[in-house]
């Protein structure tokens, strides 16, 4: 009776053993252009912002979802860059009063905004990720969740930036360098 | 007599007390489940400040794509093979535009009312391809964090190639020809030439 046991055990390993990866098959990637059906979004559309300052962020991501019943923690942590652009909308710069006898001019400039948030795929570095035994690993959607939830404290923390200052200043200072290559002697702009 | 006062006072209040109970419970009582799982949270960090850099580019079009990035990879046993799939759903906006840095006196020509300007060709400044922008539609199998930033790479480069098969930079280059020349003709030019380089 004995050996029956001994043989189940072998055949055990043996199949367990087998789950181990010997080598990994070179990836597949297949990409799929959705514009081309009808029924998705892909569209061009015409912007007017002239950005006129970027700056260059940098966070750490500490993300886990440990409870006082867990056992063994969850913990990720992660690096991210972040770009972000502002300035004005070339659009609706307006020119309130103009005299070409004194070459002079004066321009209102709207309000400065961001322009964009990047925050690239690359920029992302995966520091560490750390699954204790008895816990799940992370999947990718929970860690993309842990991306989106780190945007969403770049987007509120944005505002505490000077950036908006800087992008008046710095499209004041390009409206008034252009407008002298134009020939233009005083220049207002407010 | 002073009995049924007290019986009648004390089942008022306690009506009273029941109601108030029942309508404010969801004030008052907190009846969610301790042990449901909890959501992952970032912990509180700082945004650092690396660089701040000045620059005069006009955003004139942008392109918005979506595209859907399927992977599988196969991993090899001593008996079985295993076979791992993602599917990613991306979207992106690239953005196209007029780098005005490049603008010179050389590229500016007045002569009394008439301004010719010529503008530098319009490229793509960036495409942004943020994490709200990814949705991870299947996972199958075993998926390496990295192995899955990579991908998200691969999606970021895909939708900067179908921004340059359409029509954008051309949008961008007549976007920038229209804004500079009603911006001119606001300042008093009456004939006005843009082109581009």
């Amino acid at each position: 009776m004995k050996i029956y046991y001994k043989i189940i055990a072998l055949i055990f390993c043996v199949l367990l053993y087998s789950c181990k990866n010997k080598e990994v098959e070179k990836l597949n990637i297949e990409t799929n252009s959705l514009p081309d059906q009808a029924t998705l979004k892909s569209s061009l559309a015409n912007l007017s912002n002239l950005g006129t300052v970027e700056y260059s962020l940098s966070k750490i991501i500490s993300a886990s979802d440990d409870q006082w019943y867990s056992v063994g923690s969850r913990k990720a942590l992660m690096s991210c860059k972040a770009n972000v652009i502002a300035g004005v909308d070339f659009a609706k710069i307006q020119i309130s009063a103009l005299n070409q006898k004194e070459k002079s001019v004066s321009i209102i400039m709207p309000p400065a905004q961001v322009i964009l948030l990047d925050i690239p795929p690359a920029g992302f570095k995966i520091i560490s990720v750390d699954e204790g035994m008895f816990r799940a690993k992370f999947t990718a959607q929970e860690l993309n969740h842990t991306q989106q939830l780190a945007q969403k404290d770049i987007e509120q923390k944005i505002a505490n930036l000077n950036i908006l200052d800087d992008a008046k200043a710095n499209a004041s200072r390009f409206l008034h360098s252009w407008l002298k290559s134009l020939g233009f002697k005083v220049i207002n702009i407010s | 007599m002073d009995t049924i006062k007290m019986l009648i006072v004390g089942t008022v209040l306690l009506i009273l007390t029941g109601l108030t109970l029942f309508f404010f419970r969801d004030q008052l009582f907190d009846f969610s489940n301790p042990m449901a799982t909890k959501e992952i949270q970032i912990a509180e960090t700082p945004l650092i400040l690396d660089n701040v850099k000045e620059m005069a580019e006009l955003f004139s079009a942008a392109y918005y794509s979506e595209i859907v990035l399927d992977t599988t990879r196969t991993d090899k046993g001593y008996i079985f093979n295993t076979k791992n799939q993602i599917i990613i759903i991306a979207g992106g906006i690239s953005h196209a535009g007029t780098d005005l840095s490049k603008l010179n006196n050389g590229n500016i020509q007045i002569t009394d009312s008439s301004c010719s300007v010529i503008l530098p060709n319009a490229e793509i400044i960036r495409t942004t391809a943020n994490p709200s922008d990814f949705l991870i539609f299947k996972e199958e199998g075993k998926w390496d964090p990295k192995e899955v930033q990579k991908l998200k790479v691969v999606c970021q480069q895909k939708l900067q190639e179908n921004a340059v098969k359409s029509d954008l930079i051309a949008r961008a280059n007549k976007r920038s020809i229209s804004l500079f020349t009603d911006l001119l003709k606001g300042l008093g030019f009456k004939k006005i030439n843009v082109e581009i380089k």
